[in-house]
């Protein structure tokens, strides 16, 4: 919706965007496929890319054709992101990648992913002599093995570069500016509305049920969810309206992803108290069908896109500044 | 912020910050105190009230600017009660007194009402009617069989059990024995009785999230002075994530503040003015208890500055109703309004325009 014209974008204001993508989750639109390349990819391009590559990949984003999946964690980088091992060797006209990326949202859908990988030998600061490279997932020497959860679905992948050849018009941004990148992307990925309405409609499933049955310790719990959703929705928004006038707000977008997933998190351990059922996934209740399928989600939700940990720790590090 | 906004703050500073919190705690100060009395000289008692009623003009903006300053600087000032009365004051035919005013609302159990031809007959004792020693005069909203009556309480009619809160502010009982009031001291009121008490919920709010920032600011700088094991306290994983939680509270509160003030006074706007007392209520009681936390046993001494903030988040989270009646209200006004389908509307499609 915010891209420029000539990429097929609407060029729409961030907060036109906001309200969109708002509405969809609350909807409890499909919007998985499409969400990583419109949420920070396609910005990311825009903000680092070349003229080549804005013109190759963002026209089929915007068309639903072209999905990309992040390659950031590793299997023995997580939430220390700056310690990961996938190097890129330089070669002639491009680079040799090897390594390894774990816990990749929808790669065996994707048809790129963003790998950060190690591009110089490191040094006395760990945060340099990382790049981000564009990389074609169906090439051969990508191996993408899924990880099923144990809800049984394979949200995740585990992708395996075994010296895969990248030409050298794949390297996004600058050589060596990878952790700045990432950085900026990240205010995009903690931000979002995506970050409290995972359980929206386990909450209004709530209310549909507490509409039959409803007493005063009900109405206090329930209400008091509402006043949460209430206050996430405009930190959300402010957040919206500071990344739109062209701040990165990170410490603010912190704040809102660790109140954010908790608050999802509450709406799971309120509904399960209020109104405690068999959990089968498979029941035609939607009450009951969310609540189980929610309980088995919640976990993740305080873990996805920076822990909630490191989050405050990024927040308690941003009070001396 | 607008310059009119900028201009109240930088005043209520200038002249709070002169005010020693200290020599007016817990010891009885003599009235008029000198910080009201140089509110009431730059014109600030009267924000909110037109001047043809005798006040200063201004927005709920403008209120709610000077009354998170009085939060910051944890003044004993009644400026919030002075300002509600002054806003309900203006939704009746009487002129504004001047201040220092005060608001309490009646029920049932506490106050009996009964009219006698023109004439209403009170009795009673309201408890904990905050500043009541001082105020000129106190408004009551009270519900009866004809609607929510509005009454003009003058030192006269009453007579007063003083209390005092934990922060130090004065919360008088007032009592009612046969007081009669002539036509000309009560009328229909035009905002119901929880009009009057979310209004001043929100009131309440705005302070305590003025209340917080100082916290904020205390202790964020607590956590770099003190050093413990060899180094600032601030340097421990375990204090970041307790500050990183305070900061997230903090920031959230004034969030909502700005959202519910913004909506006030739009047909649609109880919504946000619930859920801020809501969540700011929530916020006083985590803040409190990770700032004393942090702040270790000196925070919790007379001499530290901390409990003049703490005090008031404790005290002010219970006024006009607090987080578990208002999370209640909050359901039903969902169920009123075309139940949890309507949820989402209610949030997203304020109109901003007064009702």
């Amino acid at each position: 919706m915010t891209w420029p014209k000539r990429y097929g974008g609407g060029e729409q204001s961030g907060m036109a965007r906001f309200v969109v993508i708002e509405e969809l989750l609350a909807a409890g639109a499909p919007v998985a496929a499409h969400w990583i390349a419109e949420r920070q990819t396609g910005p990311s391009l825009l903000r680092f890319g070349s003229d080549e590559q804005r013109a190759k990949f963002l026209p089929p984003i915007v068309r639903g054709e072209c999905f990309f999946a992040i390659g950031m964690s590793e299997p023995d980088s997580g939430s220390d992101l700056a310690s990961v091992r996938t190097v890129a060797r330089a070669t002639e006209g491009g680079w040799i990648i090897s390594g390894s990326k774990i816990w990749t949202s929808h790669a065996t859908r994707a048809h790129f992913m963003i790998a950060l990988c190690r591009s110089s030998e490191r040094q006395s600061d760990r945060h340099s002599g990382l790049s981000q490279f564009i990389i074609d997932l169906s090439s051969p020497d990508v191996h993408v093995r899924p990880i099923n959860l144990m809800s049984g679905h394979a949200h995740f992948a585990e992708v395996n570069l075994d010296s895969v050849y990248v030409g050298e018009e794949m390297l996004l941004g600058d050589e060596g500016s990878g952790w700045q990148q990432v950085n900026a992307e990240l205010a995009y990925e903690r931000s979002g509305p995506e970050r409290f309405l995972s359980t929206y409609p386990l909450l209004c499933a709530l209310g549909d049920v507490l509409e039959e049955n409803c007493d005063s310790f009900a109405d206090a719990r329930f209400g008091s969810l509402v006043a949460n959703l209430w206050t996430l929705h405009s930190m959300s928004e402010s957040v919206a309206e500071q990344l739109s006038a062209g701040f990165a707000p990170q410490f603010e977008a912190a704040m809102v992803k660790d109140l954010g997933t908790q608050f999802e998190n509450d709406v799971v351990d309120v509904a399960s108290a209020l109104s405690p059922r068999q959990l089968l996934e498979g029941s035609s209740d939607v009450f009951t069908r969310l609540l189980a399928q929610s309980v088995l989600a919640a976990p993740a939700f305080t873990l996805r896109g920076g822990t909630t940990e490191i989050l405050r720790g990024i927040i308690a590090k941003g009070l001396n500044q | 912020m607008s310059d009119e906004q900028a201009l109240i703050t930088a005043t209520v500073r200038r002249i709070l910050s002169q005010t020693n919190v200290r020599s007016e705690g817990q010891i009885v100060v003599e009235w008029p105190s000198r910080s009201w009395r140089e509110l009431e000289g730059a014109g600030l008692t009267g924000v909110g009230v037109e001047e043809a009623r005798g006040g200063s003009g201004g927005s709920f903006t403008d209120v709610a600017t000077a009354l998170f300053e009085v939060g910051r600087h944890a003044t004993l000032v009644p400026l919030a009660e002075t300002m509600l009365a002054g806003w309900l004051g203006g939704r009746s035919t009487w002129d504004w007194s001047g201040g220092p005013e005060t608001v309490s609302v009646g029920d049932a159990m506490n106050l009996v009402v009964r009219r006698n031809g023109t004439e209403l007959q009170l009795d009673g004792i309201i408890p904990a009617v905050p500043w009541a020693r001082v105020a000129t005069r106190i408004l009551i909203v009270v519900d009866s069989e004809i609607g929510p009556l509005l009454a003009r309480l003058e030192p006269e009619d009453f007579t007063i059990e003083p209390g005092i809160n934990l922060a130090g502010e004065y919360r008088d009982a007032v009592v009612l024995t046969s007081a009669r009031l002539i036509s000309d001291r009560w009328q229909p009121s035009s905002a119901t009785t929880q009009e009057v008490r979310l209004r001043g919920a929100l009131m309440r709010a705005v302070s305590a999230a003025g209340c917080m920032s100082s916290i904020l600011e205390l202790t964020t700088a607590y956590a770099h002075d003190r050093e413990q094991f060899g180094r600032p306290i601030e340097k421990f994983q375990a204090i970041q994530q307790l500050l990183a939680r305070l900061a997230a509270e903090v920031f959230a509160s004034s969030i909502c503040i700005r959202n519910a003030v913004t909506f006030v006074d739009a047909e649609d706007g109880a919504l946000a003015s619930m859920s801020a007392v809501v969540r700011v209520s929530q916020a006083a009681t985590n803040v409190a208890r990770i700032a004393h936390q942090i702040h270790g046993a000196i925070g919790i001494t007379e001499e530290h500055s901390l409990h003049y903030f703490t005090s008031r988040l404790w005290c002010w989270r219970n006024e006009f109703g607090g987080e578990t009646e208002w999370s209640r209200e909050i359901s039903k006004y969902v169920r009123i309004h075309g139940g949890v389908n309507h949820l989402w509307s209610l949030m997203t499609e304020i109109n901003e325009e007064i009702s």
